[in-house]
C-alpha cells in the first residue's frame, strides 16, 4: 500500500500528478485527431518549434506561455508559406522549420550563464517543480482545448476522413484543420511546463496510438487515449520515485512501452475486429 | 454517425468530468497543504523530537557535500544525522533532486542550502518544497557574499568578454570588498545570469559570488550560523558549542593554507581556473584570476570560440604555465585550451565543488581546502 501512497503522500507530489493528468487529458484529445490524420511528424515538429519561444521568454523574463504561442504561430505560417511557393512536400517544410527552431531556440539559449540547466528544464520539464498557479493556467487551457474539441467533433471528424467530403457537407475543413493546429498549440503549451517540449510528445502519440490498436471508434479512442494517459502519468512518477529517475521522461516513456505491449498483445490474438486504423 | 456522436459527447464530457473532479480536487489539495502541511509535518517532527532521545532525534538535510561535512561534524557532535542531497563529484550547478529527495526536505527539520544561486537545478524543487513546508536554511547570503570579479582581475582589459568587470575592477575592488551592503542582493545571482548579454560588467557587479567554501573564515562563520539555526530548531545549546568547536578546527586548518599560498611569491599569484569559482580565494589571499576556461560562475554556461581565443592568448601574455580545472568534472576544453597554448601547461584538477571519494585526500572539508592549497601551491610554483 506504501508503494503506491508515498509517491503522492507530499504537495509537490501531487502537484505533480495533477499536471501531469492535466497535460496528458488535453495531449490525448488533440494526439487522436493528430495520429488519425498521420500528422505526427508535424506534432513532433511542433513540440521543439516552440522552443525559440520558451527561450526568448527565459532570456527576456516574459510569460513563457506568450513566448510559445509567438513560436508556435511563426512556425505554422513559415510551414504554409513553404507550402504554397514551392513544390516541395510538406514533410519537407516541416523538417526545415522542426530544425531551424530547435536550434534558434538552443542559440538564443546559450547567452544564458545558467545555459544548459535553461535548456534542459525547457526540453525534459521539471514535473516536481510544477506550482500551484501553473495547475491554474493548465486547467484553463484544458477546458477550452478540450471544450472546442467537444464542440468541433463533427468537422474535426470529416476533416480526418474524407477532406473533399467535409467539403461537399459545408463543414468547412480548412477552418477545421486551422482550428486542430491551435489546438494542438494550446495542448503542448499547457503541458511543457511539467513534461517538457521533447518529452510531450510521448503524451501526443503514445496514448492515441496506443488507443488505435484496441479501439474501433474515434470517441472511443479518445476516452482510451485518455486512460492511458492519466495512467502513464500516473504510473511514471510512481515509478520515478521509487527507481530515482527522472520524472518527466519516466511519464513519456510509459505510454510507448504500453504501446508495444497491447500490440503484442493484439497481434498474439488476432481475432479482434478491425480497429480505427483500417476504417481511415 | 449518430450514435458514434453520442458517444463522443459521452467520451468528452466524461472526460470534461475527470479533469473538473482533478482539477477542483486539486484546488483543495493545493490550497490544504500549503497552510495544513506545514504544521503537520512540523507536528509529526516535534512529535519525534519531544520523544526520549531529543538530540538524535534532528534529522538534517544538506544540498552540497561540503556542506554536509561541516554540519556533519556538529551533529556528530550534538546528536542527530545529516542527509546529503549530492552525491560526491555532483556537480552543484546542475544538479536535480528526485521526488524522494525533495520529500526528505520537506520532512526534515532544517535544510541547509548553500544558496546564491549556485544550486540552480535545485532551485524549482526546494521552493516548492518551501511551498510544503520545508525549512530551508540558505547560509551564503549570511555571510558577506563577494561579487563576482572582486577578487582577479588585471591590468590589460584582457578579459572584458570573460565577465569580469577589468576596465574598472581596479578601483571598484577595495571599496567593494566587504560593507558595501550586498546582503540585500541575496540569492539573486541565478537571476542575474541573464544580465550578461546586456553588459560585460554585469556579471562583476551584479551578481554574487556562490563559492563562499574557498574562504575558510567564511566558512567557519557558516558554521556557527548552521549550530545557532540547529539550536533554535530544536532548543538545544549543544549545536552551538558543538559549532564553536567545528568553527575552531576549520580557523586552524585556515592557518595551514594560507601559509601553503602565501608561500608562492607574489608574482606568480596568477590562476586560469575551469570556472569562476577560486574568487573567495583569490580575494583572500592576493591571488588574481587571469582567466577562466567556462567564463561564467556557473559550470552550465558554455564558452565561445572567441572566448577560448582570448583564453590562450591571456595565458600566453601572462606566462601561465599551469590550469587548474576540476576533479570532478575533467574538462576536454581545459586540454583544448592547454594544446592550444603551444608551451607545456600543465592541467591540475582540484576539488573545486564537492569533497573527493572517502579514500581521497579531500574527504572533508579541511582536507579538500588543505589539499586545494597543495596543488595550487606546488603547481604554480612547480
Amino acid at each position: 500500500m506504501e508503494w503506491f501512497l508515498d509517491p503522492f503522500a507530499l504537495g509537490f507530489q501531487q502537484r505533480a500528478l495533477v499536471g501531469g493528468i492535466l497535460a496528458g487529458l488535453m495531449t490525448s484529445i488533440v494526439g487522436t485527431w493528430l495520429v488519425l490524420r498521420g500528422m505526427s511528424f508535424f506534432g513532433d515538429a511542433f513540440v521543439h518549434g516552440i522552443v525559440p519561444g520558451v527561450a526568448a521568454a527565459v532570456v527576456f523574463d516574459v510569460n513563457p506561455l506568450l513566448g510559445a504561442a509567438v513560436a508556435a504561430l511563426v512556425m505554422v505560417l513559415a510551414i504554409e508559406v513553404v507550402n504554397r511557393q514551392t513544390s516541395l512536400s510538406e514533410d519537407t517544410a516541416i523538417g526545415l522549420l522542426f530544425v531551424g527552431m530547435l536550434a534558434l531556440g538552443v542559440v538564443i539559449i546559450s547567452r544564458l550563464d545558467s545555459y544548459s540547466g535553461s535548456l534542459t528544464t525547457i526540453l525534459f520539464g521539471d514535473a516536481l517543480g510544477v506550482t500551484a498557479s501553473d495547475l491554474v493556467t493548465q486547467s484553463i487551457l484544458a477546458v477550452l482545448v478540450i471544450g472546442a474539441a467537444t464542440i468541433l467533433y463533427r468537422p474535426l471528424l470529416a476533416l480526418s476522413f474524407n477532406a473533399e467530403k467535409a467539403e461537399m457537407w459545408g463543414l468547412k475543413p480548412k477552418r477545421a484543420h486551422a482550428v486542430l493546429l491551435i489546438l494542438i498549440a494550446a495542448a503542448v503549451i499547457g503541458s511543457f511546463q511539467s513534461i517538457g517540449t521533447l518529452l510531450v510528445f510521448g503524451l501526443l502519440v503514445g496514448p492515441p496510438a496506443t488507443a488505435a490498436l484496441i479501439s474501433r471508434t474515434v470517441p472511443r479512442m479518445m476516452l482510451t487515449a485518455a486512460a492511458i494517459s492519466v495512467f502513464s502519468v500516473w504510473l511514471g512518477l510512481t515509478l520515478s520515485y521509487h527507481l530515482n529517475t527522472a520524472g518527466s521522461a519516466t511519464m513519456a516513456i510509459v505510454p510507448i512501452v504500453l504501446f508495444f505491449i497491447v500490440l503484442t498483445v493484439t497481434r498474439l490474438r488476432p481475432k479482434r475486429r478491425e480497429s480505427v486504423n483500417a476504417h481511415a | 454517425m449518430n450514435r458514434s456522436k453520442i458517444a463522443a459527447i459521452a467520451a468528452i464530457a466524461s472526460a470534461a468530468l475527470v479533469l473538473a473532479a482533478c482539477s477542483s480536487a486539486e484546488s483543495e489539495t493545493s490550497s490544504q497543504t500549503s497552510p495544513e502541511a506545514s504544521p503537520e509535518t512540523t507536528s509529526e517532527t516535534t512529535a519525534a523530537e519531544s520523544s526520549p532521545s531529543e538530540e538524535s532525534g534532528v534529522a538534517v538535510v544538506a544540498t552540497t557535500s561540503i556542506l554536509g561535512d561541516v554540519a556533519g561534524q556538529i551533529i556528530e557532535c550534538a546528536g542527530g544525522t545529516v542527509t546529503v542531497l549530492m552525491p560526491i563529484g555532483t556537480d552543484p550547478h546542475d544538479f536535480s533532486a528526485s521526488s524522494e529527495q525533495v520529500a526528505s526536505m520537506i520532512n526534515a527539520d532544517l535544510v541547509i542550502s548553500n544558496g546564491l544561486g549556485l544550486e540552480a537545478g535545485l532551485t524549482d524543487s526546494m521552493a516548492n518544497a518551501a511551498t510544503d513546508g520545508a525549512n530551508i536554511f540558505e547560509v551564503g547570503p549570511l555571510i558577506d557574499p563577494i561579487e563576482f570579479g572582486a577578487g582577479g582581475h588585471s591590468e590589460d582589459g584582457h578579459s572584458d568578454e570573460e565577465g569580469h568587470s577589468d576596465e574598472d575592477g581596479h578601483s571598484d575592488e577595495e571599496g567593494h570588498s566587504d560593507e558595501e551592503g550586498h546582503s540585500d542582493e541575496e540569492g539573486h545571482s541565478d537571476e542575474e545570469g541573464h544580465s550578461d548579454e546586456e553588459g560585460e560588467d554585469d556579471h562583476g557587479h551584479g551578481s554574487l559570488d556562490p563559492h563562499i567554501w574557498f574562504d575558510m573564515t567564511r566558512m567557519a562563520v557558516a558554521a556557527q550560523l548552521i549550530g545557532a539555526e540547529l539550536t533554535e530548531v530544536t532548543g538545544n545549546q549543544e549545536y552551538t558549542t558543538c559549532a564553536d568547536t567545528t568553527a575552531e578546527s576549520i580557523r586552524g586548518a585556515e592557518g595551514e593554507v594560507r601559509a601553503l599560498l602565501e608561500a608562492v611569491p607574489a608574482d606568480q599569484r596568477i590562476l586560469v581556473t575551469d570556472h569562476e569559482a577560486l574568487g573567495y580565494l583569490a580575494d583572500t589571499y592576493g591571488y588574481e584570476i587571469a582567466g577562466t576556461v567556462i567564463p561564467a560562475g556557473t559550470t552550465l554556461a558554455e564558452p565561445s570560440s572567441a572566448d577560448l581565443a582570448n583564453l590562450v592568448k591571456v595565458i600566453n601574455a601572462e606566462g601561465v604555465n599551469v590550469i587548474f580545472t576540476n576533479a570532478a568534472q575533467p574538462s576536454a576544453l581545459a586540454d583544448a585550451v592547454a594544446a592550444e597554448t603551444g608551451r607545456d601547461i600543465a592541467v591540475v584538477p582540484l576539488y573545486v565543488e564537492s569533497l573527493g571519494a572517502p579514500d581521497s585526500p579531500a574527504a572533508t572539508y579541511i582536507d579538500m581546502m588543505r589539499t586545494n592549497a597543495q596543488l595550487i601551491s606546488e603547481g604554480l610554483q612547480g
